[in-house]
């Protein structure tokens, strides 16, 4: 399964190498990736596409508990959500 | 004030009394700020044994275990101590020494990126490159690693940020958060499920401790009447004497157990988390059962076996609220029949120490008095779980999730440390002592009372034992039979030892174990073919357990 996550964090020290680690270490491939710090470099914005047999919500709870995360959403893949008629569009997360 | 001053000053404030550690080159200034603080500093004699120390303190005493190392080697020698606290969840700060600011990243000499390479078994971690953050910094890490699910957090301190001066030093004292509590309409609906439930089973795991939840369990399960089984963390949680108690489960768990298991209709997972030396075939674990889930992780719940229902906050709240009684008196009734029926027999023919008698008699016996049980890994570490009686889950320290062998001496160092009164007793392997045997030293340089009980069966016998029944026999470096006078060895160190090596010189060996002054360490001799039973197979359902055949 396909989807991407948008991921808030605060801008700390290896904040975008931990997130990175933990979708790796999980289980979730990486298929593109963009972050920008904002403008006062205080958080860190993320969109990353991932690929897993595993589910979505594995890669939404073990994002959350990273201590940098402020919030995670996830946003399935189109033909992905197209099969998946139970599951919302879009999962968020705010800590 | 000093940098390093301000580490050791933050580590008073957090109530910190006791350090494991070892100095070198850039964590000296913090070794220099020691010398005028009333911190107590224990020197190990290897890294890894100063985190396995915080470790065995920090799981005894419920309170953060702090670690000390310096740059390079110093800090990746703590790492599989950090893995270990990691995988059991337990409260740790590790602190090392790093080169200066300006050298990082030069390949400068005694410089890793522990920062880095700690990434994947920490809660958290910080690399503090400005004095100004120093005592907040400090304050956060220990925050993070006692709250929630607790963990080890690392500080990563440049020698530069160590001596640097700042004039007024702002030190953090927020409170923690404390747990969430559970939802209470997921509770009503854990109660009707447990109301409704004809054959209902806890399961109870290692964050029961943790959670200070001992109490709570108690009279959870004293209020429903229901059986418990427990995982290899979660011993101890209810009295291993408790009537209701069918043991561990899982790959090496008491037949009543896993049986209670595969035939629950309901499951109430608390603090636990579904392993694969507790599940065995994951498809085939309780299959008859609905699950009710309860832990302070969210990512636990539904991670492995989905929970028809989830309850994630503070366990004891939770627990407090579900005292409902069930009517499953024919359950409790099967429940207990098996646990008779399959009770482990110590009545065996050998000419060798039977380790597995021995273990239950000197827990039996040690009872008179508090008495704490760390073990290594292995064959002796199942023989513990299954055979030693606990009163509480803080009597048994032993490493779960990593399996790290060289844990337990380290391990009783800590908690001997935590709690001078206790009797501390590490049971140990002959392949797993020779992991930290230098910490024979740190015992002696403070005097520390711990007994080792050291079974050898010239072997790395739980590595044996797998080749023996799944690898056609074919023995791959698992001879041993070239091992030291470990005797001997004691006595070089300057702690007494004695010789078991007859079935009839246990009892008074577990006499002089339990009634000695100081440490000792007895050497006890055993059947290298003698195995832990009953076994799981590997990938097998734990209906399919295997039985213990005549030595």
């Amino acid at each position: 399964m396909r989807f991407t996550l948008e991921v808030t964090m605060t801008n700390s020290e290896g904040a975008l190498e931990r997130l990175l680690g933990r979708l790796r270490q999980r289980g979730f491939g990486i298929l593109a990736l963009n972050a920008d710090v904002s403008g006062d470099y205080a958080s860190l914005g993320a969109r990353i596409t991932v690929e897993s047999m595993r589910p979505v919500e594995a890669a939404l709870k073990q994002i959350a508990k990273l201590y940098d995360v402020e919030q995670v959403k996830v946003h399935h893949a189109e033909q992905e959500h197209a099969k998946r008629q139970n599951q919302p569009a879009e999962l968020c997360l705010s800590l | 004030m000093k940098g390093a001053e301000i580490v050791i000053r933050a580590l008073e404030k957090e109530g910190v009394d006791t350090v494991f550690g070892y100095p070198g080159g850039a964590i000296m200034p913090l070794y220099d700020a020691l010398v005028d603080s009333k911190l107590k500093h224990i020197l190990v004699r290897h890294e890894q044994a100063a985190a396995l120390a915080a470790d065995g303190y920090a799981r005894h005493s419920g309170r953060v275990g702090v670690c000390f190392a310096t740059s390079g080697p110093g800090a990746t020698n703590l790492i599989t101590g950090i893995a270990n606290a990691f995988l059991d969840s337990v409260p740790m700060v590790a602190i090392t020494g790093q080169v200066a600011t300006p050298f990082i990243g030069t390949d400068a000499f005694q410089e890793v990126d522990i920062f880095g390479i700690s990434m994947p078994v920490v809660k958290h971690s910080f690399l503090v490159r400005r004095i100004e953050d120093l005592a907040s910094t400090i304050h956060e890490a220990f925050q993070i690693a006692r709250t929630g699910r607790p963990g080890p957090v690392l500080v990563d301190l440049p020698k530069d940020v160590a001596i640097a001066e700042l004039d007024i030093v702002a030190f953090d004292d927020t409170p923690d958060e404390t747990p969430a509590r559970p939802d209470a309409h997921q509770v009503a609906i854990a109660r009707q499920m447990i109301e409704k439930s004809a054959k209902p089973l806890v399961y109870a795991g290692g964050g029961i401790r943790i959670a200070g939840a001992t109490g709570e369990l108690r009279s959870f399960v004293d209020a429903t009447g229901i059986p418990v089984v427990t995982t290899l963390q979660g011993i101890g949680s209810v009295p291993s004497t408790h009537e209701l108690n069918l043991g561990m489960l899982g790959m090496h768990g008491t037949k009543q157990a896993n049986l209670a298991v595969q035939e629950c209709d309901l499951l109430i997972c608390v603090a636990a988390r579904f392993d694969d030396r507790v599940t065995g075939k994951l498809k085939e674990f309780a299959p008859h059962a609905k699950v009710i889930h309860m832990d302070i992780d969210p990512a636990e719940v539904s991670k492995l076996r989905a929970a028809d229902c989830s309850i994630v906050g503070d366990v004891k709240v939770a627990l407090n609220f579900l005292h409902v009684r069930p009517q499953i008196d024919e359950w409790k009734e099967r429940c207990l029949s098996n646990k008779a029926a399959y009770e482990f027999n110590y009545d065996v023919k050998t000419e060798h120490v039977y380790a597995p008698k021995m273990l239950r008699q000197l827990s039996v016996q040690a009872a008179e008095r508090e008495t704490v049980i760390s073990c290594d890994v292995g064959q002796h570490q199942m023989w513990v779980a299954q055979h030693c009686q606990f009163q509480s889950p803080e009597a048994h320290l032993t490493s779960g999730g990593l399996g790290t062998m060289g844990y337990g001496l380290p391990g009783a160092v800590g908690a001997q440390l935590a709690n001078p009164n206790a009797r501390v007793i590490n049971v140990s392997g002959d392949g797993s002592i020779m992991m930290n045997i230098q910490e024979l030293a740190t015992i002696k340089r403070y005097n520390l009372p711990v007994k080792i009980v050291l079974f050898d069966n010239q072997a790395l016998g739980m590595v044996r034992q797998w080749q023996e029944l799944f690898f056609s026999e074919r023995y791959s470096e698992v001879d041993l039979s070239d091992n030291p006078d470990f005797a001997k060895v004691a006595e070089a160190f300057g702690i007494p030892a004695i010789k078991v090596d007859k079935p009839d010189q246990v009892d008074d060996a577990i006499k002089q174990i339990l009634e000695s002054e100081g440490p000792l360490l007895a050497h006890v001799m055993i059947d290298p073919r003698e195995n832990v039973w009953p076994l799981v197979p590997p990938g097998k359902s734990n209906t399919e357990m295997m039985e213990a055949k005549a030595v």
